[in-house]
C-alpha cells in the first residue's frame, strides 16, 4: 500500500481540492484508496457527506485506543473509494508541539488499512508540519505539497523546505514527490509570474508539470458534495487530475501496483 | 522587474536550491527497512519463558547512586543494520545473554558490571540484546520513583524531559497513557519514550533511534521490557 500525505505549510492553498479529487483519480483507475481526512476543519467530510458532522473519524481513532478503522470508514458510490471524516473528537488541539505523540497510533491506522488491501492511502492535512501533520508524514511514503500560485505563496517556500527536511531526518524513507501549483490564473500576470518563480527557483523535478487552474467549478462541486470530476462540466477538470495522477505514479518508488 | 528579481527580494534562492536539492536526493529502497522487517525475517520474539538464570531482584532504592551510569557504554556511532543472515532468536535468547559464560559479549559485560545492583544489570543486558535486534542507538531506563535505572544517553535534561513528557500526557490524558512519544533530540536522531504502567506507576524506557520504530518493533520491545523489570522484581529467582 502506498500512503501519500497532502501537506503544506500555508492554509488555504488547495489541500483539500487536490485531496479529494487526486483520490478520485486513482480510485478510477481501478486502485483501492482511502481517503482520510486529517484537518481538525474536517473539509473532506464537509465536501463529500452529508453527515459527516456526526461521524467518527480519525480523530476519535486516535482518542479511543480500542477503536477500529473499519467502524470509521465511509463508502461511496464509486466502489474503489472509501473515506473517513476528521471525527468529533474534541481533541482536535492535540498537534499544537512539534510532535503530537500520536505517531503509534497513526502506525496503528496505518496497519489496519493495510490489512484491508487498500492500494492508496491519501492523508489530507491540516495546515502546517507540526503535531498529528508531523506525525502522518512520520509514517508517509510520500508527500504532495500543493503551492498557491501567489507571490506569497512563493515566499512560504523557504519555511515548507525546511519543514520537510526535518521531517525528513524523522522519516528518512519519506518521498518527496512534488510541489503542485494550484490556484493558477492565467489570466493574471501576477499568478503565471509566481508560477514562473517558482519553477525558476526550485530544481526541474521538485514541481509537478501539472497545473491546478482556478476554477468555480471547485466551489460548485463542494456545494453539492462531490468531487469535481463527477459533475457533468468537470470533464476538463478531472482530465487534469488524471494527468496528475500519471505524472504522480511515474515518481512514487515503489510503483503502485496496477 | 521579472520575477528572479522579484523572488530574490524575499528569499535567497541559492539557499531554497540546496534545502530542496537535499529533498530530492533519494533514499535507496534496499536501505529503507520495510514496516514489516524491523526484527528481520528470522525473529521469533521473546514471549517464551524465560530460563531461571535472570537475576534475582535487589531493591536500588537504598542505592546511594546508579553506579552504572558512568559504566554505561557510548551510544555507537550508527545502528547496526539488521543483519539477514542472523541466526533465528529463540524466545529466551534474552535471558541466555545473561549468563556470565553464554557468550563473550556477556562475560565482558559481566566484567564491567561486577558487583552492581541486578536490575541495572538485566536492563543493561536487556539493552545490548535489543541494540542487536533492533536500531536503537542508546537507551535509558527510569523505575516509576523517577530514578535512573539505566543510562547510556548521558543526559540528565532529556530524560527529564521523557519522564515530564510522559507524566503529562497521563495526567492530562491526552495521550493513551500506554501510548508512545517522541522527542527529536537532533536533525538525525529522536527518542522514543515507552511508558509502561505496573501498580507502583509508570516506568519509563527511552530509545534513542535515527527513524521511528514500527509498531511491530515496539509492541515487542514493550513486551520484552515489561519481562525484564517483571522478571528482576520476582523475588526468589
Amino acid at each position: 500500500m502506498t500512503t501519500l500525505a497532502i501537506t503544506s505549510q500555508k492554509g488555504g492553498v488547495g489541500k483539500t481540492t487536490l485531496s479529494i479529487n487526486l483520490a478520485y483519480a486513482f480510485a478510477r483507475s481501478g486502485r483501492k484508496t482511502l481517503l482520510v481526512d486529517t484537518d481538525p476543519q474536517g473539509s473532506v467530510g464537509l465536501s463529500l457527506t452529508r453527515q459527516s458532522r456526526h461521524l467518527s473519524g480519525f480523530y476519535d481513532f486516535l482518542e479511543n485506543p480500542v477503536m477500529n478503522v473499519g467502524e470509521l470508514i465511509v463508502p461511496t458510490r464509486l466502489p474503489t473509494f472509501s473515506l473517513v471524516a476528521a471525527g468529533q473528537s474534541s481533541a482536535y488541539e492535540f498537534g499544537s508541539g512539534p510532535v503530537s505523540g500520536n505517531v503509534h497510533r497513526i502506525r496503528g491506522f496505518v496497519s489496519q488499512i493495510r490489512a484491508m488491501k487498500y492500494d492508496v492511502c491519501i492523508f489530507d492535512t491540516a495546515a502546517g508540519l507540526f503535531g498529528v501533520t508531523a506525525d502522518v508524514l512520520g509514517v508517509s511514503n510520500g508527500v504532495i505539497v500543493p503551492q498557491q500560485s501567489e507571490p506569497l505563496g512563493v515566499r512560504s517556500v523557504p519555511k515548507m523546505l525546511e519543514a520537510l527536511t526535518r521531517m525528513r531526518a524523522v522519516n528518512p524513507s519519506l518521498q518527496v514527490l512534488g510541489v503542485v501549483l494550484t490556484m493558477v490564473k492565467k489570466e493574471l500576470p501576477e499568478s503565471l509570474e509566481s508560477a514562473q518563480a517558482l519553477r525558476g527557483l526550485l530544481p526541474e523535478e521538485m514541481v509537478m508539470q501539472t497545473e491546478i487552474p482556478r476554477n468555480d467549478l471547485y466551489v460548485q462541486a463542494s456545494a453539492r458534495g462531490l468531487p469535481v470530476g463527477v459533475m457533468a462540466e468537470g470533464s476538463e477538470t478531472l482530465a487534469i487530475f488524471e494527468q496528475l495522477r500519471l505524472e504522480l505514479e511515474g515518481r512514487i518508488n515503489p510503483p503502485i501496483p496496477a | 522587474m521579472n520575477e528572479n528579481e522579484v523572488v530574490s527580494q524575499w528569499l535567497d534562492p541559492d539557499e531554497v536550491r540546496s534545502l530542496a536539492e537535499g529533498l530530492l536526493a533519494k533514499t535507496p529502497v534496499s536501505q529503507i527497512p520495510s514496516h514489516e522487517s524491523v526484527f528481520g525475517e528470522d525473529f521469533e520474539g521473546f514471549d517464551g519463558e524465560p530460563n531461571s538464570s535472570a537475576p534475582p531482584f535487589q531493591s536500588i532504592g537504598s542505592e546511594p547512586s546508579n553506579p552504572f551510569s558512568q559504566a554505561a557504554p557510548k551510544p555507537k556511532p550508527a545502528h547496526p543494520a539488521v543483519e539477514k543472515n542472523k541466526q533465528p532468536v529463540r524466545p529466551d535468547s534474552f535471558y541466555e545473554q545473561q549468563s556470565p559464560v553464554a557468550s563473550t559479549t556477556s562475560a565482558k559485560k559481566a566484567t564491567r558490571s561486577s558487583g552492581l545492583p541486578s536490575l541495572p544489570r538485566a536492563l543493561s543486558a536487556f539493552s545490548d540484546w535489543l541494540k542487536k535486534q533492533t536500531p536503537i542507538l542508546a537507551a535509558f531506563v527510569c523505575d516509576p520513583k523517577g530514578q535512573v535505572m539505566l543510562d547510556e544517553v548521558g543526559s540528565e535534561k532529556l530524560i527529564k524531559v521523557a519522564r515530564s513528557l510522559v507524566h503529562a500526557s497521563i495526567t492530562k490524558g491526552v495521550v493513551d497513557p500506554s501510548g508512545l512519544l517522541q522527542v527529536m533530540i537532533s536533525e538525525d536522531r529522536m527518542i522514543e519514550i515507552l511508558p509502561l504502567e505496573s501498580k507502583e506507576g509508570h516506568s519509563i524506557a527511552g530509545l534513542v533511534v535515527a527513524r521511528p520504530l514500527t509498531s511491530e518493533a515496539l509492541t515487542l520491545i514493550r513486551r520484552s521490557f515489561k519481562t525484564a523489570l517483571s522478571r528482576s522484581l520476582t523475588p526468589g529467582e
